[in-house]
C-alpha cells in the first residue's frame, strides 16, 4: 500500500514538472501603449500564474488574483515618455519571454532616478507587424503579397500579425510544433501562417495543395480558450 | 549558426531547412529561392528537380536582397556534390 503511494506521488510529480517545463507563449504578446501606461496580453499553452517586469527599472507585476490561466493581463504604468524597455512576461516561477517596450516621444533610455513602474491587470489589445528574420520579409512579401493584396513589406508583415490576431478571436485551427513553431489555417480564405515562439511570422500564404495544414506537423491548439 | 542549403549549396541559411519534427523551415534560400515547407511540401519540388531547374535558368541570385560579394554558384554547388548527398 505504501508502495503503492510512494508511486502514485511520483507519478503526480513527474506530470507537474512536465506541466511547468511545457509552458510556452503563442503567438505575440500584444502590447498597447498609452501615455505612460502599457497594457500587455499573453496567451500560454497550459494555464499558469501571471507575472511580468520591466527593466531596467525591474517592477515585476503580479495580478491580485492569482488563479492559473492562459489568457495573460498585466498594466504597466508610470513609464517615462520616449523611453525604451523591455518587459519579460511569464508564470510565477519562470520567464517565458522578453519583448521590447518603448513609449512615445523622443526616445532615451531611463535613468536611475526615474520611478519605478508599477503593474495590475487591465484590458487591452494591439497588433504589432513583427516578422522573425527580417532581412528575408522583402522575399517573402514579393513570392506570397499578392496572395493578399499586400501593397508593401510591412503591409505584408502587418497582414501577417493581423492573422494571428484574428486566429486568438476566432479560435482558427493552429498546430504546436515541440520546437515553438505555431502554425496557423483560416479554411475559409485557404491562408496558412506560421510564427515563432516569440510571436513573430515565419511565413504567411496560401498553399496550392489541399490538405497542406493538416500535413504539417505539431498537436492540435485552440488558441481562444488555450 | 549557420546552415547550408541542401538544394544549391549556399551555406548562410539562418535555420535548418527541416526541424526535428520534420517541419519546414520556412525560409526561402536567398541563393537558389528554394523555400523550405513550401516549395516541397505545397509545389512538389524535390531538391533534384528544384536545382535542375536552377542550373539550366543560369544559376542567379535569386534574393531581391543585395548578393554577396564574391558569391560564386558553381564553387556553393561543387562543395555540395563533393559532401554527403541527402536527396
Amino acid at each position: 500500500m505504501r508502495k503503492l503511494r510512494v508511486c502514485l506521488l511520483a507519478i503526480l510529480l513527474l506530470v507537474a514538472v512536465k506541466q511547468v517545463g511545457a509552458t510556452t507563449v503563442i503567438g505575440a504578446p500584444r502590447i498597447a501603449v498609452s501615455g505612460a501606461q502599457a497594457t500587455v496580453e499573453w496567451t500560454t499553452d497550459v494555464a499558469c500564474g501571471t507575472r511580468a517586469k520591466v527593466t531596467p527599472d525591474a517592477a515585476v507585476a503580479e495580478p491580485s488574483d492569482k488563479t492559473p490561466t492562459t489568457n495573460h493581463r498585466v498594466t504597466v504604468s508610470g513609464l517615462r515618455s520616449g523611453t525604451s524597455y523591455q518587459i519579460s512576461l511569464g508564470t510565477a516561477r519562470k520567464w517565458l519571454t522578453t519583448q521590447p517596450l518603448s513609449t512615445g516621444g523622443n526616445t532615451a533610455s531611463p535613468t536611475a532616478a526615474s520611478p519605478a513602474p508599477t503593474a495590475a491587470r487591465a484590458p487591452m489589445m494591439n497588433t504589432r507587424p513583427a516578422w522573425g528574420n527580417p532581412s528575408s520579409l522583402p522575399d517573402h512579401f514579393a513570392r506570397h503579397g499578392a496572395d493578399f493584396g499586400a501593397t508593401s513589406p510591412e503591409d505584408y508583415a502587418r497582414k501577417a500579425a493581423e492573422f494571428l490576431q484574428r486566429a486568438k478571436t476566432e479560435g482558427l485551427p493552429a498546430k504546436l510544433d515541440p520546437d515553438g513553431t505555431l502554425r496557423v489555417f483560416d479554411p475559409k480564405s485557404g491562408a496558412f501562417a506560421a510564427y515563432n515562439r516569440n510571436g513573430t511570422t515565419k511565413t504567411f500564404f496560401k498553399p496550392g495543395r489541399p490538405g497542406y495544414f493538416e500535413r504539417q506537423p505539431g498537436r492540435l491548439v485552440d488558441l481562444r480558450h488555450q | 549558426m549557420n546552415h547550408t542549403c541542401p538544394v544549391c549549396g549556399y551555406s548562410k541559411l539562418q535555420e535548418a531547412p527541416r526541424s526535428k519534427s520534420g517541419g519546414g523551415s520556412y525560409e526561402i534560400c536567398p541563393s537558389c529561392g528554394f523555400q523550405f515547407g513550401v516549395s516541397d511540401d505545397d509545389e512538389g519540388f524535390t531538391y533534384q528537380s528544384w536545382r535542375a531547374q536552377w542550373e539550366k535558368e543560369g544559376m542567379k541570385w535569386s534574393s531581391t536582397t543585395k548578393r554577396p560579394k564574391g558569391w560564386d554558384p558553381k564553387k556553393q554547388l561543387q562543395k555540395l556534390h563533393s559532401g554527403s548527398r541527402h536527396d
